[in-house]
């Protein structure tokens, strides 16, 4: 199975290197190994997370794409649908089988015709609008909620952290 | 065999010697049983010993045919080293530290194939070797101890030495098929690798013939029993190697063969894992059946290891015939139901397979129209019932089983009538689908309960995309943007930029054009400026519009200039867009006039970000692109060079960096004194096949003028 899953992989390596779509970077870590992907994306416009440069790990199953890849941050992040650990909690990631949070309808899950481009997107558009409703961070979702001038602030720290900005963080 | 890893976890823990360490240990010992020998066996007591005459003579006998050549001398000498030799054979603790030696020697072989044939070993792999070899050791005490009920002192010797020799070639079909694994997930890969793990295997397999040979000859002396216990073990490596062999076969002919014949090769792929897989957990499973009948005594904690393990066996062999029925039927079910594509309809799509995303020679189609290969469509379906594509529930054969066994998921289109208008329905477009969960439990146990579970949801996904065409947009929007452009551009009149988004298909496109055309005219006239920051894009730069419409061969030098308003940018991200905004309202000689001075960040800042967020300008963030530095790098090079750079930058004296997906700009900051604007070019490491495309880095400090 490895094999066509290292065709597909390199065949969107490539297209997503000639194509690069905007504010979106990824590719191996490594060309020996084409099942472990760094990424870069931008902090979508007009959303508190504006200009920041995020990145992240992807990890490809051997029978991708059949089964989804795994997306961790790998800097700092804090978002409602983001585990503490990095860990990304979005439906297009869970295979069409599991349903964690047991709120997902099977369409929007997982499918072969999914790709890394449309993970990252749907990544990008999960940065502006939260899924209150599937907490994979409680604390972020219910701060989402409830005191979103508080939410702002951090997530510019993160902004200034992932650009290599002086932080105002701790004065305000 | 996981059921152990836990206790695997606990040895780990343990201080382990280095190889090192241990070889060294060893010598030492083999030495002093050596000068114990020299010394012990010049004894009277020794040589009274009934075991010397015995032992001599054969030794003897062992030297004979050198003996009779040999002077009288050396025939002293050589009797004295038959003693010795006697002496390490026979004396108890010699044998022990012989023993020692023998595993030092294996283990220090077994670096030796490593260093070979693997090289440095992945994290992974190592950790998956220490559980195997922990496991091993485990079980293999169990039967020595707990099966077979060995007593005295050489049997288990001779067990241990054959698990020592079984354990090592188990250990190198574990590394090398940890190994296939990741070499698979490489795209290129020497040659010299596939040899050299190929010639390992084969190695692997020609011992298990001569393990075979050892089983046979214990079989004549020690009966039946014996014979099979030795015999399946030395199946299982066998099996093992021959397995991880026929998958690198197929590998290597997969891709050294252009072109694909997905279904004949597919097919063979899955029949060969199948047959391979299940053979193995046979004989595994019969192997530990043969112990648990056999052991002495049936309630011990050996046959409750052996129990676990067996059930484990059993439940791996029934998952797989369960997978392999759900495989044939899915493999009907596609026969019967999804008729192969003409090839008018081949041409017609003209597009590649949405799963693999290969050209498409056949393909299969499914009722909602959507073409696939057929191994790709019949991989989805083994674990889905639904089409990739458009998410269309597709309908089983039979509806009382599905395709995942007694686990069926059987899914009903119901007629949309009862919630739906039935002329708001697409023509062929389910609207609602009901999902059937049926979990019959007392298939399995009498006692686990059978659940049905339905589920209905309407299938509101849109038919086709629609494109954001110019004509398809509200009015409304299309006037603010049109009206935002005119505020951008006032010299240009609201019906040319009219007349630019309709002749586009697009809207971005129309703006993007309109744009680059409009930013282009003046840095044309772009020569009077100070190439004091420049950066180089390589013939590549792919996002960078212009760069690639002009058709650059060689590295291109972007300048500059004094007048801040006028600076080529290569990409229309947002972020220049507005950057973009200030050059033409600059034209007017009113602003140019103002603009004499020397530019201070300040000026940047209220340019480039209207949304001002922190009023001191102490606390201000660079607004990013404020550096003017703009271009495209391939993924590769940000990524590892990024921190690189980063971490030089402490060195190096860059006070910020500030990092896009689109460019990358360094600040530096001379403290104190006025800030410069400094231009470096920062070497990239070379990346393979991907070459870095631009460097550059540049200054600016709050409230200084920055000096051109």
């Amino acid at each position: 199975m490895a094999r066509s899953a290292l065709r597909r992989l390199m065949a969107e390596y490539k297209q997503l290197t000639l194509n690069p779509p905007e504010g979106i970077i990824a590719g191996p870590i490594n060309e020996e190994n084409f099942f472990e992907w760094e990424a870069m994306i931008t902090g979508p416009e007009g959303t508190c997370f504006e200009g920041g440069v995020f990145s992240a790990k992807l990890t490809f199953p051997p029978d991708y794409p059949l089964a989804p890849p795994k997306m961790q941050f790998t800097c700092e992040m804090y978002h409602p649908n983001i585990y503490p650990d990095g860990r990304v909690c979005i439906s297009i990631l869970h295979a069409p089988g599991e349903d964690p949070m047991g709120y997902e309808c099977s369409s929007e899950r997982w499918s072969p015709v999914q790709s890394v481009e449309k993970i990252l997107l749907s990544v990008i558009s999960m940065l502006a609008e939260p899924n209150v409703e599937s907490g994979a961070n409680v604390d972020a979702a219910k701060m989402w909620r409830e005191d979103r001038d508080q939410f702002n602030r951090i997530a510019d720290h993160l902004v200034r952290k992932s650009l290599g900005l002086p932080d105002t963080f701790s004065k305000v | 065999m996981s059921d152990f890893s836990s206790g695997a976890q606990l040895l780990e823990k343990m201080p382990f010697p280095s190889l090192a360490t241990y070889t060294a240990f060893s010598v030492a010992l083999l030495t002093g049983a050596a000068y114990y020998s020299v010394e012990n066996s010049a004894t009277e007591e020794w040589r009274s010993n009934p075991n010397y005459t015995s032992g001599i003579a054969e030794a003897w006998s062992f030297f004979g045919g050198a003996t009779v050549v040999l002077e009288s001398e050396d025939r002293s000498t050589l009797f004295r080293l038959a003693e010795v030799v006697v002496h390490l054979m026979t004396d108890p603790l010699c044998i022990l530290v012989l023993v020692n030696m023998a595993g030092c020697l294996l283990t220090l072989l077994g670096k030796l194939i490593q260093v070979l044939v693997f090289g440095q070993l992945r994290v992974s792999e190592e950790q998956h070797l220490k559980d195997k070899f922990w496991n091993f050791i485990f079980y293999k005490f169990i039967f020595i101890f707990g099966v077979m009920n060995v007593t005295h002192v050489e049997q288990v010797l001779n067990w241990s030495a054959w698990f020592a020799l079984l354990g090592f070639l188990h250990l190198m079909t574990t590394l090398s098929k940890d190994r296939f694994q990741y070499l698979s997930f490489s795209p290129s890969i020497p040659a010299g690798v596939h040899f050299r793990l190929v010639g390992l295997l084969c190695g692997v397999q020609v011992t298990c013939v001569l393990c075979f040979a050892i089983c046979i000859l214990c079989g004549i002396y020690h009966g039946l029993h014996t014979f099979a216990l030795m015999v399946a073990e030395v199946a299982l490596v066998s099996l093992n190697a021959a397995y991880v062999l026929a998958r690198y076969t197929l590998h290597v002919v997969d891709s050294k063969t252009s072109e694909r014949l997905w279904d004949s090769r597919a097919g063979c792929v899955y029949y060969t894992e199948l047959g391979f897989e299940l053979a193995t957990l046979l004989v595994d499973f019969l192997h530990h059946l043969h112990m648990l009948i056999w052991t002495n005594t049936m309630l011990s904690m050996a046959s409750l290891v052996i129990s676990m393990q067996l059930r484990w066996a059993f439940n791996e062999i029934r998952r797989r015939i369960l997978k392999h029925r759900n495989y044939l039927k899915v493999l009907r079910h596609m026969m019967a139901s999804y008729p192969m594509a003409s090839l008018d309809e081949l041409t017609k799509n003209s597009d590649d397979c949405a799963i693999c995303w290969d050209l498409m020679s056949t393909a299969r189609k499914l009722p909602c129209g959507h073409l696939f290969h057929n191994a790709c469509l019949r991989s989805w379906l083994e674990q889905d019932t639904s089409c990739p594509t458009c998410r269309m529930t597709l309908q089983s054969t039979d509806s009382s089983e599905g395709f995942f066994g007694s686990l069926s998921f059987s899914s009903l289109q119901v007629e949309a009538s009862a919630t739906v208008h039935p002329r708001q329905l697409p023509p062929g477009g389910p609207q609602v689908t009901n999902h059937l969960f049926h979990f019959d439990g007392s298939r399995y146990f009498s006692w686990l309960p059978s659940v049905s579970l339905e589920v209905s949801h309407s299938n509101l996904l849109p038919q086709s995309e629609t494109t954001n065409v110019v004509g398809s947009v509200d009015h409304q929007q299309l006037n603010r943007i049109v009206e935002e452009l005119a505020s951008m551009f006032p010299n240009t009149s609201r019906s040319v930029i009219l007349q630019h988004l309709r002749n586009s298909q697009t809207v971005e496109h129309g703006v993007e054009n309109f744009l680059s055309e409009k930013l282009l005219a003046p840095a044309v006239g772009l020569t009077e400026a100070s190439a004091r920051l420049h950066f180089y894009t390589s013939p590549h730069a792919s996002s960078a519009g212009d760069d690639s419409a002009s058709g650059h061969k060689s590295p291109k030098i972007h300048q500059f200039s004094r007048d801040p308003t006028v600076f080529q940018n290569t990409n229309l991200s947002s972020t220049t867009v507005i950057a973009n905004q200030e050059t033409s309202s600059n034209s007017s000689a009113t602003q140019r006039g103002e603009l004499e001075r020397p530019l201070t960040i300040d000026d940047l800042w209220n340019r480039f970000d209207e949304t001002n967020r922190h009023p001191d300008p102490e606390e201000r963030m660079f607004p990013v692109g404020a550096a003017a530095v703009f271009g495209t790098f391939s993924p590769n090079p940000i990524l590892t060079e990024r921190r690189r750079i980063l971490k030089e930058s402490a060195v190096e004296g860059i006070d910020y960096c500030i990092v896009n997906y689109s460019f990358m700009s360094w600040i530096f900051i001379d403290n104190p004194g006025p800030a410069t604007l400094y231009s470096k070019t920062v070497k990239m490491k070379k990346v393979k096949r991907s070459p870095p495309r631009l460097i550059f880095a540049s200054t600016m400090k709050p409230n200084i003028p920055i000096v051109l």
